[in-house]
């Protein structure tokens, strides 16, 4: 069975109880339809770098998983029905990411993006590798 | 809904002969005595090294943005790779990465740089009326 990554978009209003209950319906649909998923791991309630549906933010979830690539097709489509789901990514991968995945780790760092930016969704500032030109756009 | 797997298996490449273009060379350094005086002197035209290639080079994560939002403008535009030095492979899974972290809200699509631009705008203003009070 392929592998499948996927992250979903929860509705900023959930509390941390519905989080977690939306969690596990995924995971006994991943169960359901025949997969087994490996690891869950929570982002938390994060600021999104733009409005989806009026959410300025959203409760991240990450799923690994094995299943059947029917099954994902069917794990989608109840995604798209569940009003709480702002947003969900599927990727296959080849294998599953040792440990933490880069956006906690990070976290871990003290810097968070755009939650400490400030002014929400407009404080971000992306810092080009350098600037060798004067002008923006070469 | 979900996209193309790419691996992000980098193949190292050879170091290259030049320096990085950092250090200038002063053939370089020259400014050109024709055409524009005003640009700072042109960079040495050495090929940057693939910053995703090598042994202990980071992996193209859409979910690393920190690393990832090095590669795009302040607008939010993703950087040629002509200038980030990022070699063509690369730049093809930095481009799905950079488009799935736009997906998922990490990153935005269009980078609002206008307030930063009038914050950075107005500092001076600022410094040089407080100074002269």
């Amino acid at each position: 069975m392929p592998l499948y990554e996927t992250v979903i978009i929860g509705r900023q209003d959930l509390a941390t109880a519905q989080v977690d209950e939306l969690t596990q319906t995924v995971q006994t649909k991943i169960t359901e339809l025949g997969g087994k998923t490996a690891k869950t791991e929570s982002w938390g309630l994060r600021s999104l770098a733009y409005k989806i549906n009026k959410n300025r933010k959203g409760h991240y979830v990450l799923f690994h998983f094995e299943a059947p690539p029917q099954a994902v097709h069917e794990l989608e489509r109840t995604m798209r029905i569940n009003e709480d789901v702002l947003r969900y990514l599927t990727i296959k991968i080849d294998e599953f990411e040792e440990g933490q995945s880069a956006i906690l780790r990070q976290r871990d760092d003290g810097d968070e993006g755009f939650e400490r930016a400030g002014g929400g969704d407009r404080g971000y500032r992306p810092r080009p590798p350098r600037r060798d030109n004067t002008g923006d756009e070469a | 809904m979900s996209m193309p797997q790419r691996s992000s298996g980098s193949s190292s490449r050879p170091a290259s002969s030049r320096r990085d273009r950092d250090d200038e060379t002063p053939r370089n350094a020259v400014p050109s005595a024709e055409g524009e005086g005003d640009q700072r002197p042109r960079r040495p035209r050495g090929r940057k090294r693939c910053p995703f290639s090598g042994p202990n080079a980071p992996k193209i994560d859409y979910k690393d943005i920190r690393t990832i939002a090095r590669y795009v403008s302040e607008r939010g535009k993703i950087m040629p790779a002509r200038l980030s030095g990022v070699s063509a492979k690369n730049q093809r899974a930095l481009a799905t990465a950079i488009k799935r972290a736009r997906f998922l809200a990490l990153m935005p699509y269009v980078g609002d740089s206008r307030r930063t631009v009038n914050q950075t705008s107005a500092m001076p203003a600022a410094s040089t009326t407080s100074s002269a009070a």
